[in-house]
């Protein structure tokens, strides 16, 4: 069932991305989106696949290298295994300079990250949790999640508040 | 003495105890409600919030989609669909909805939600502008829940308060005990201090005390240990193994001479042991020191024994005085005496009044008075008679 929810989603958000490839191409610049947008990145960015913008699909993502710590999380009962890319690597792809990042979600839900604190640890962009990707209706498709069982600094209220789910935007300021 | 330590000891204790006590149930206190500090309140009303909010933003998105003509497919409710979802599990666990799921019914109304979501989806995934049953249907039923998920909101932010206001009682608990903890702390070590300063200046007054009175004691000792050195007469005294504990001058100067007749255990230990065990003096007795078989002096000696502060007898002082010269004095007397009373002629010994003090046994064979008739009497009284007691010229 789930596969056919992604299939679907994907179908739907085909002829979308067909036009920021179209403007991308324009551009003359960097790969763009073949499969759904999952992540727009935006704001104080140096390259650019879309109007002002940089556009991922799920490949583009994973091309960035692969990711993975088990973690506990402030929601689950266990210590799921998380795979993704690391949000530095997403903003070095894109030319990313600025203090702060903006990060909303598709319920728009925002938070504010330091970029100096997304240097300092390896903060996800969890794609995939124990091996299976995320959907939308479990916290998908992108979530951060932050290494808080290797850095226990990180296991506090504040820190939670930025694990994000269902995340769509990267705004860099 | 006694009486100062009755007042003062009991409040040493009590100070002590206030004390041991206040540390005791702070920390007590502090471990056994370690979880209230450390705990953490999380307000649920954000995530039960969402879930209602998701709910109108889905109903919104599938009116706008049945009615307005320009959006072609149905994307955004099917976003909508699952973003309102996601949130349901959030509701059923974990710490963040513990007093949503504390509210009465909504476990069991967030369970008919997804049940319902569930039924809806494949309608949902398929629905088209042309089928309007199918679009009433869903419409009506998620709209079913908005009165009582909108119930659930208000009741958890009113859960929210409440826990929140348990949480401060229990920290103003703790607090007020601690607050009594650390007055108790505080005012027993004052205490304490204040105590034990006066018990400081006690023994530094009964330690000059008795540095007085051993200073007064040595010197009154010494004191005496001149005039019993100043004494003709051995002094010594010996403990009951027979070790000499003590000697003055004149003793230790008839040892150095190898001569002790007055502290030799050898010829005392009898006697000291005697004074041990009955605790009673031996009074005066005259001893004589043989050397080679000959008197060489004689001694008058008393043993008197030298009691401890338990009544004990700790030791048993000798005192010898040299009395030889006087018994050498008494003999030639007694020879003088002896010739004198036998002696052929009368002799007779008079005082400044002429009365007789002393007659021989001459005297008596010549006058025929007694001895005892004439002493006392002069020579005229003796003749004349009581009443004629004229001197005698």
């Amino acid at each position: 069932m789930l596969d056919r929810r992604t299939l679907l989603m994907a179908t739907t958000l085909v002829p979308l991305t067909a036009r920021m490839a179209g403007s991308a191409a324009a551009a003359g610049a960097a790969e763009t989106p073949v499969g759904p947008t999952i992540l727009t990145v935006s704001g104080s960015i140096d390259r650019f696949n879309d109007k002002g913008v940089f556009r991922f699909d799920r490949a583009m993502l994973e091309g960035l290298g692969i990711t993975r710590f088990k973690t506990s999380t402030a929601w689950t009962p266990d210590s799921p295994e998380f795979e993704g890319v690391l949000v530095r690597d997403v903003l070095h792809a894109v030319g990313a300079h600025g203090a702060e990042v903006t990060a909303t979600a598709l319920n728009d839900y925002v938070v504010t990250i330091p970029t100096e604190e997304l240097s300092r640890y390896p903060v996800l962009l969890a794609l995939k949790m124990n091996g299976e990707y995320l959907k939308v209706k479990d916290k998908g498709p992108i979530w951060i999640v932050y290494p808080r069982d290797a850095f226990p600094e990180l296991q506090t209220s504040m820190t939670d508040k930025k694990w994000i789910w269902q995340l769509s935007q990267l705004s860099i300021l | 003495v006694r009486q100062f330590q009755i007042r003062r000891y009991p409040a040493l204790a009590l100070a002590l105890a206030v004390f041991s006590i206040s540390i005791a149930f702070s920390t007590y206190k502090i471990w056994r409600d370690y979880e209230l500090i450390s705990a953490k309140f999380i307000p649920n009303l954000w995530v039960a919030a969402q879930a209602e909010i998701e709910l109108l933003r889905f109903l919104n998105e599938l009116h706008l989609f049945a009615h307005d003509e320009t959006i072609s497919d149905a994307e955004g409710p099917i976003k909508r669909l699952y973003i309102l979802w996601s949130r349901l599990p959030i509701l059923l666990g974990g710490s963040e909805s513990t007093h949503v799921r504390a509210v009465d019914g909504a476990v069991q109304t967030i369970k008919n939600l997804d049940a319902a979501l569930e039924e809806l989806e494949p309608e949902i995934l398929s629905l088209t502008r042309d089928n309007v049953g199918s679009y009433q249907y869903i419409y009506r039923t998620l709209l079913s829940f908005e009165v009582p998920l909108h119930k659930i909101v208000a009741s958890t932010m009113n859960k929210d308060e409440e826990v929140a206001a348990a949480q401060r009682d229990d920290i103003r608990h703790l607090y007020y005990w601690l607050l009594v903890c650390f007055v108790g702390m505080a005012s027993s070590a004052i205490l304490l201090v204040i105590l034990l300063f006066r018990e400081i200046n006690k023994v530094k007054g009964l330690l000059a005390i008795a540095h007085a009175a051993e200073s007064t004691a040595s010197a009154a000792r010494t004191q005496l240990g001149a005039v019993i050195d100043a004494v003709p007469a051995r002094i010594a005294a010996h403990d009951r193994t027979g070790k000499v504990i003590f000697r003055n001058r004149f003793a230790a100067e008839g040892v150095e001479g190898a001569v002790d007749a007055a502290s030799g255990p050898a010829t005392h230990g009898s006697l000291d042991e005697r004074v041990f065990s009955s605790g009673d003096l031996i009074p005066l007795f005259e001893e004589e020191q043989i050397v080679g078989g000959e008197t060489s002096s004689t001694w008058l000696t008393t043993k008197v024994p030298l009691r401890a502060a338990n009544g004990e007898v700790a030791a048993v002082v000798t005192v010898s005085l040299d009395i030889t010269e006087q018994k050498q004095t008494q003999r030639l007397n007694t020879l003088l005496a002896t010739a004198v009373e036998h002696a052929g002629d009368v002799i007779e010994i008079t005082d400044y009044h002429s009365r007789f003090q002393y007659v021989n046994a001459a005297f008596e064979s010549m006058s025929g008075y007694r001895r005892d008739e004439a002493i006392g009497q002069t020579p005229f009284s003796l003749l004349m008679g009581e009443e004629a007691n004229e001197p005698y010229y």
